[in-house]
């Protein structure tokens, strides 16, 4: 036999007799459907063309042209590969046309191919935002629901099953904010809201597919979201969010996860109504750490690899907890790290699986029951279990990054072993995930200190510093940030194992968020650090290097580069003559001149620069010299003096008391010219300021100025009431003060800094 | 039903008459009914009765009526063993349930085998089972067992002394078109079983529960739901 039955199909695709092609387009359709072998044998016989061929030929019949339609839905039922292979073959477009006809056979095999087609992520949306083919989605998401007697109205009546089909792809295509804009502008929320109603309750996929659209329309987008919020379905005046809520309670596993996450989107970008968050949270968040554990498959991704309820929930979980200290006591309170433990862990609690065989022998040996995660739905894939891990480190890693209690939590759950296993894990997206766990833990002093310690997170993280990935870089190199400080054990293990060489390199990166962080930990690293380290990194970075840093594209670079200049000319005189001597005396000025006198200049970058100013008037004679001796920066803090913002207030006078500080030679002739200047004046000015940090320095500077003798006491004063007792100089309380400002917290992340008690 | 009553020694006895009046006392509305029958309707496949019975009680069936005669045919064509027939009615009225139910498409693919075996057509089966079902085990490997099962079949001349012999009964066909027939119930949203069953076997149960503390009238008889009423106490 030379023809098999399927080379025979394909013959008879040329025939010029319609009929035998529509039979040939059938029989095709019948042996590929749910058939991956037969789906890629006919895509190989190249039958893809020809199919796009009938389907734009207007002179094709109908049945030919529903046929087809079918077909090339179940070819991207196979992969992102077969996808790709049909938006060769220029499939998209003329599906997109069948949207429009009056022949709802056609429409439903067409929706239904570009359902399929949109379930990949890599599949080309632009076509469908352009033309009118989002107002043609929107006219079928008026379903009629099988009433008997048709209304008279020639209209025609969409059944609910194609309403589910067009929603279930203006979700898809609702990604990228201009599409959101998009189909928002063009009316889909009202409509996509009035199937929330109970009307359609006995359509779950139907309000499933809404909620779905709904979901990704409002995802980081406040107008959208808003929309939605202030949208009424029609007949009976009920608010959209109390619909949403509704369903959350549903019967259904995936109509629940939908509606949290519709409501976690909303929640995220502001756009709740205050009325309405109370009974969010209380709704949403238990409901979340329910699906946890639930495995109920979600319809919408068959096609591309099964995805449960459980692999979602977590990361709707920690979308929700993740900006907020509030949410992250209350999800601590309905217990859902232990229940993420046991995701992760399984119910038994058994070690962290490791990679090599041995141990895992071992645990064959003994015997024990190794339940981990519960049972998966048949057909699931392994990437099914892994997803799950994934997004349960997610979650572990969002719900401790505020509060202590969370993480002391996630600690006693016995996490930890388990994450840092994880971080050696061949799936790129678990080693991230469990990454970000490391580095919301590693914002606690006490476990920088203790567990990160005797878990070994310290090497396995340096190793993440030059994964093949630069998202895991990104995470690992945050993470790094707070490994770095002082005041941690882990210091020692970065410094010996190269760290100051892999983070110069990273430093080097293209990629800005890796520079960014890489600045960030070299910050760190150099904070309060002896001069033999500050030698270090400055011979691996270059003084080049440094001013490269200094003058990134970045803003959030640069104000770190100038708080790693400013750690490096803190400490000894003979630190500042090292910055003088690398940059040179007049770079130095030239830096500081620039960052101060830009005429739009971040404030944070300003914070940096004038604290390296504090930092340099530390020195001697020709240090504060060379700040005296420049005009610009002298106005500039004169300038800066009536800041609205505090923290820039008091860096100001910093630079005043340590030029002014009497006991250092010169200081005589650099109060008079200071006064000449208008200093004193100003200083005065500002005895009553709001703040009370700017109150206690002005008092301070204004006893340098030798205004009485009853203040000049003041400096001793403050030494006094410093906040650390084993701090000495008043050189080194000033920087500690403020670096506890500005180095820790993650880089990139939330202001956690404030959190640490040292 | 609100009869609270103490467990103090011998059972208390409800008698006919106050039973029934306690019945009066509850009530079904004549819609709820309606919707309960109208939905054993649609799920068993009565596709002309639902449509008269939503014509007479003015209930909307919820669900387009012609897909019930869609699904029956489907059913019927399993169970007369025409596979093939029932993958294409189905691939008609859905393309998405095979492409998004590997397990359900590979026991249509088996059944089909099993009917070739049926039939003696031994070199189509090996053929079929090697370019159909064999990669469907490469793809899914908790499917090779159910495949070794039914290639079992050819090894007996006499399938009646076969261990895998169950494979050819009627109850197999069943069994299959049990799956389709809730797989296409799902992919309409409707329920996989009526609702009156349950009730009836729940009324079964509640009226063990009750025995246990009590003496009723009784609903022995199911089809007359008669009240019988309870014997003295023996």
């Amino acid at each position: 036999m030379v023809v098999t039955k399927h080379e025979a199909a394909v013959a008879a695709l040329r025939s010029s007799d319609q009929q035998e092609r529509t039979r040939a387009v059938r029989f095709i359709k019948n042996s590929v459907i749910g058939n991956r072998t037969k789906k890629e044998l006919y895509m190989k016989m190249g039958v893809t063309e020809r199919l796009v061929k009938f389907l734009s030929d207007p002179t094709s019949d109908l049945d030919l042209r529903v046929q087809v339609s079918v077909v090339l839905g179940s070819f991207a039922y196979g992969n992102d590969q077969n996808i790709q292979m049909l938006v060769e073959a220029g499939a998209i477009t003329p599906l997109l046309a069948t949207l429009s006809s009056k022949e709802l056979k056609l429409v439903e095999a067409g929706a239904r191919a570009l359902k399929a087609v949109y379930q990949s992520a890599h599949a080309p949306r632009g076509d469908v935002v352009k033309n009118n083919y989002v107002q043609d989605l929107i006219s079928l998401l008026t379903p009629n629901d099988f009433t008997l007697d048709k209304p008279a109205s020639s209209q025609r009546t969409v059944p609910v099953r194609i309403s589910e089909v067009a929603a279930g792809i203006l979700a898809k295509v609702s990604l990228a904010h201009e599409e959101q804009m998009h189909v928002a502008r063009a009316g889909a929320i009202p409509l996509l809201v009035a199937l929330l109603d109970v009307r359609w309750s006995a359509y779950p996929k139907l309000q499933e597919a809404a909620l779905d659209a709904l979901a990704n329309l409002s995802r980081e987008n406040p107008t959208t979201a808003q929309m939605i919020v202030s949208c009424k379905a029609s007949h009976n005046f009920d608010r959209s969010v109390p619909l949403i809520l509704r369903l959350v309670r549903d019967r259904r596993p995936v109509m629940r996860l939908l509606a949290a996450t519709c409501l976690t989107n909303i929640y995220r970008t502001g756009s709740l109504p205050l009325e309405y968050q109370q009974d969010t949270i209380l709704t949403v968040l238990p409901t979340l750490i329910k699906l946890f554990t639930e495995t109920a498959p979600i319809s919408s991704l068959y096609g591309s690899g099964w995805a449960t309820v459980q692999e979602k929930a977590p990361k709707v979980f920690a979308d929700m907890v993740e900006p907020s200290e509030d949410l992250q006591k209350a999800a601590l309170e309905a217990d859902a790290i232990s229940r993420l433990a046991v995701v992760i862990i399984g119910e038994g609690g058994e070690p962290p699986e490791v990679v090599e065989p041995k141990v895992k022998n071992r645990k064959d040996a003994k015997k024990s029951p190794t339940k981990t995660a519960p049972p998966a739905q048949p057909g699931a894939t392994c990437g099914h279990a892994e997803r799950v891990k994934e997004s349960a480190f997610r979650a572990v890693a969002a719900v401790c990054s505020l509060r202590e209690e969370c993480r002391k939590q996630v600690i006693d759950a016995k996490l930890l072993p388990h994450i840092v296993s994880a971080m050696s894990h061949p799936n790129r997206r678990i080693r991230i995930a469990a990454c970000e766990c490391t580095r919301s833990l590693s914002r606690s002093v006490k476990n920088l200190r203790t567990s990160l310690v005797d878990a070994g997170v310290g090497i396995p993280l340096f190793q993440l510093l030059s994964d093949e990935s630069v998202e895991v870089q990104t995470t690992a190199s945050a993470t790094l940030c707070n490994i770095v400080l002082d005041f941690s054990p882990m210091k020692k293990t970065v410094l010996e194992n190269g760290g100051v060489e892999r983070l110069v390199d990273l430093a080097k990166s293209m990629d800005d968020r890796l520079r960014l962080n890489a600045v960030w930990a070299l910050k760190n690293l150099l904070f309060q650090a002896d001069s033999e380290i500050k030698e270090r990194v400055m011979k691996e970075l270059g003084w080049d290097g440094l001013l490269s840093l200094i003058n990134d594209n970045e803003t959030g670079i640069q104000e770190q580069a100038l708080n790693l200049l400013r750690n490096l000319a803190c400490g000894k005189e003979s630190d500042i003559e090292q910055v003088f001597k690398g940059l040179g005396e007049d770079k130095v000025m030239d830096i500081l001149e620039t960052k101060l006198t830009k005429p739009t200049q971040s404030d944070d970058i300003i914070l940096q620069a004038l604290y390296v100013i504090v930092n340099v008037s530390t020195g001697n004679d020709r240090h504060k010299a060379a700040i005296m001796n420049r005009e610009t920066i002298i106005e500039a803090i004169l300038g800066f003096m009536s800041h609205t913002k505090s923290l820039i207030r008091v860096a100001t006078i910093w630079c005043v008391i340590n030029l002014t500080w009497t006991d250092d030679p010169g200081a005589q002739e650099r109060v008079i010219r200071l006064r000449e200047l208008g200093f004193e004046t100003r200083l005065a000015s500002m005895m009553d300021d709001s703040n009370m940090d700017v109150k206690d320095r002005v008092k301070t500077a204004l006893a340098n100025f030798g205004a009485g003798s009853d203040t000049l006491s003041a400096p001793m004063e403050i030494t006094g009431t410093a906040e650390g007792s084993s701090i000495g100089t008043r050189r080194s309380r000033r920087e500690r003060e403020d670096v506890v400002f500005g180095s820790l917290g993650a880089s990139g992340g939330g202001g956690s800094g404030g959190r640490y008690q040292g | 039903m609100s009869s609270t009553n103490q467990n103090n020694g011998a059972k208390k006895i409800i008698g006919l008459e106050e039973w029934e009046r306690k019945l009066a006392e509850v009530k079904v509305s004549k819609q709820d009914l309606n919707k309960l029958i109208m939905n054993y309707l649609v799920i068993e496949g009565y596709k002309d009765a639902a449509e008269k019975f939503s014509r007479e009680s003015g209930l909307q069936p919820g669900i387009d009526l012609a897909s019930i005669e869609d699904r029956m045919n489907i059913r019927n064509a399993i169970q007369s063993g025409d596979i093939e027939d029932a993958i294409e009615r189905v691939n008609d009225l859905d393309p998405e349930i095979l492409d998004t139910n590997p397990k359900l498409y590979f026991h249509l693919q088996q059944q089909r085998l099993i009917e070739f075996i049926r039939d003696g057509r031994v070199g189509e089966a090996i053929e079929f089972a090697q370019e159909e079902l064999a990669p469907r085990g490469e793809e899914n490997p908790e499917f090779l067992e159910d495949l070794e099962r039914t290639m079992a079949l050819l090894a007996f001349e006499d399938t009646s002394v076969s261990p895998v012999g169950y494979l050819l009964d009627h109850a197999q066909r069943q069994k299959t078109a049990s799956e389709l027939n809730a797989a296409i119930l799902t992919a309409q949203c409707q329920e996989k079983d009526p609702k009156l069953p349950s009730l009836l076997k729940m009324l079964v149960w509640a009226q063990n529960q009750l025995e246990e503390k009590m003496l009723f009238p009784k609903i022995r008889n199911l089809v007359t739901a008669e009240l019988e009423a309870p014997a003295p106490s023996g």
